[in-house]
């Protein structure tokens, strides 16, 4: 082996590194902006969508640093393979990030926090929980290299999408306003877009792994 | 015999664009029947335009693939690494857009979906004509390699923002039934996102003409 390989390892892994941690800051914000939404603290809505320049900065810079090592480095199959996950991990924190950001920005809008009820806020809370812990999952296998860790994270998405329907039924049954209905309907597709990005992040964690992907569902 | 793998990799690079070109010009196709569709009640038109998506979805990953497998097997020149990969988003971008487009056919198809009301309507067909102006916009500034064009996207998405804020106002106020309101509230969301990914296309056009990434754009 020339020396080159082993450096060139480490620098994927440290791109790899940095781009999870953009994941974690994104997984961890989903919380804070939910709170915020259901205070209606724009304050707060605000400081969260704050942070989406930074990882969407962050996450183009690995971007081009993963094509530089492409050009550079010609790597083959498994290798190969590491850096266009890579490429494609740093588009779904920065996309996931981007979600997040919205949530919080709209947390400004003008609302009556009594609009929502607490059985609503409550299936709020847990769609959010729901999506960081996938979101969390998939990172997690992806760092790991477990390819039947991230396999399942596109499988428990399924519930999350279920949560989305259930909150879809709850406003129908419970003669919910149509302001807070369609708040809580588009807020509902912000959770299942975090999840779906879950779920892609996972089907990555495989194909770095084996070469399979759960894609295109 | 006189090989040149140069030659044979721009020959390469030229079907992979013509491909990912030609795909993507599907998407605001795809668009105009999914709300000619949902403003006509066309059930039969709707479901031939979700059932158009696995094609599209398929071609697009394929292109994805493609584009790698030439990074790998030809060192590309700057320029050409810059195009590559400029491909390989838009294949994504490509994908995304579809799924979007399949979403707005998958209400058409629904019977719960009417769209009533002169403004509610208007607004919906002026949000579906913008969001294939908008795409049809980054086609061409890809094309053309026309950095001016990919800028004005972003004003024309401007204008797509507020369409969406005018259709939730009047949806705010509508007396539809709550649950054809949340669809037509959704489907508003869905043209929308179809215009950000156009954004997002004029955005990777300006980094294949100046090597500059664009500044972070609207969510999705």
């Amino acid at each position: 082996m020339t020396p080159a390989r082993p450096r060139f390892h480490e620098r994927v892994a440290s791109l790899e590194r940095a781009a999870l941690s953009i994941g974690r800051e994104v997984q961890r914000s989903v919380a804070d902006a939910t709170d915020a939404w259901l205070r209606r603290d724009g304050a707060a809505g605000a400081a969260v969508d704050a942070r989406t320049a930074g990882w969407s900065g962050r996450a183009q810079d690995l971007e081009l640093s993963a094509y530089e090592l492409l050009a550079t480095q010609q790597p083959m199959a498994s290798d190969l393979r590491r850096l266009t996950a890579l490429v494609r991990l740093t588009e779904a924190v920065a996309r996931s990030g981007d979600l997040v950001a919205h949530v919080g920005r709209s947390a400004c809008f003008e609302r009556q926090p009594a609009l929502f009820s607490p059985a609503l806020r409550g299936l709020v809370v847990e769609m959010a929980a729901m999506a960081a812990q996938l979101y969390g999952a998939a990172l997690g296998a992806y760092e790991q290299g477990d390819a039947a860790a991230g396999v399942a994270v596109g499988e428990a998405d399924l519930e999350l999408d279920a949560l989305r329907n259930e909150l879809l039924a709850t406003l129908l049954e419970n003669g919910v306003g149509v302001v807070p209905a369609i708040d809580l309907a588009l807020l509902g597709r912000f959770y299942e877009r975090v999840g779906d990005h879950a779920a892609d992040i996972g089907g990555l964690a495989s194909f770095v792994a084996t070469g399979w992907s759960p894609r295109a569902r | 015999m006189d090989f040149h793998p140069r030659a044979a990799f721009d020959l390469a690079l030229d079907d992979l664009q013509s491909e990912i070109v030609g795909l993507a010009s599907l998407v605001p196709e795809a668009m105009a029947a999914a709300i000619e569709a949902l403003l006509g009640a066309d059930h039969e038109l709707a479901a031939t335009v979700v059932g158009g998506h696995p094609r599209i979805a398929t071609a697009a990953l394929g292109c994805e693939a493609r584009a790698y497998e030439l990074m790998a097997r030809q060192q590309p020149t700057a320029r050409d690494l810059r195009l590559v990969t400029t491909l390989v988003r838009l294949a994504h971008e490509i994908e995304r857009s579809s799924k979007l487009v399949r979403h707005v056919a998958e209400f058409a198809a629904r019977p719960t979906t009417m769209v009533q009301g002169p403004r509610v309507r208007g607004l919906l067909d002026r949000m579906g004509e913008d969001a294939c102006r908008l795409y049809q916009g980054a086609i061409s500034a890809y094309v053309d390699r026309d950095l001016a064009q990919a800028e004005a996207l972003d004003v024309w998405d401007d204008r797509m923002d507020e369409l969406h804020r005018q259709l939730l106002t009047e949806l705010f106020r509508s007396e539809l039934p709550l649950e054809t309101t949340l669809e037509l509230a959704l489907i508003g969301r869905y043209i929308e996102r179809v215009a950000d990914h156009a954004v997002l296309i004029g955005d990777r056009v300006r980094y294949l003409i100046t090597g500059q990434l664009a500044p972070p754009v609207a969510p999705g």
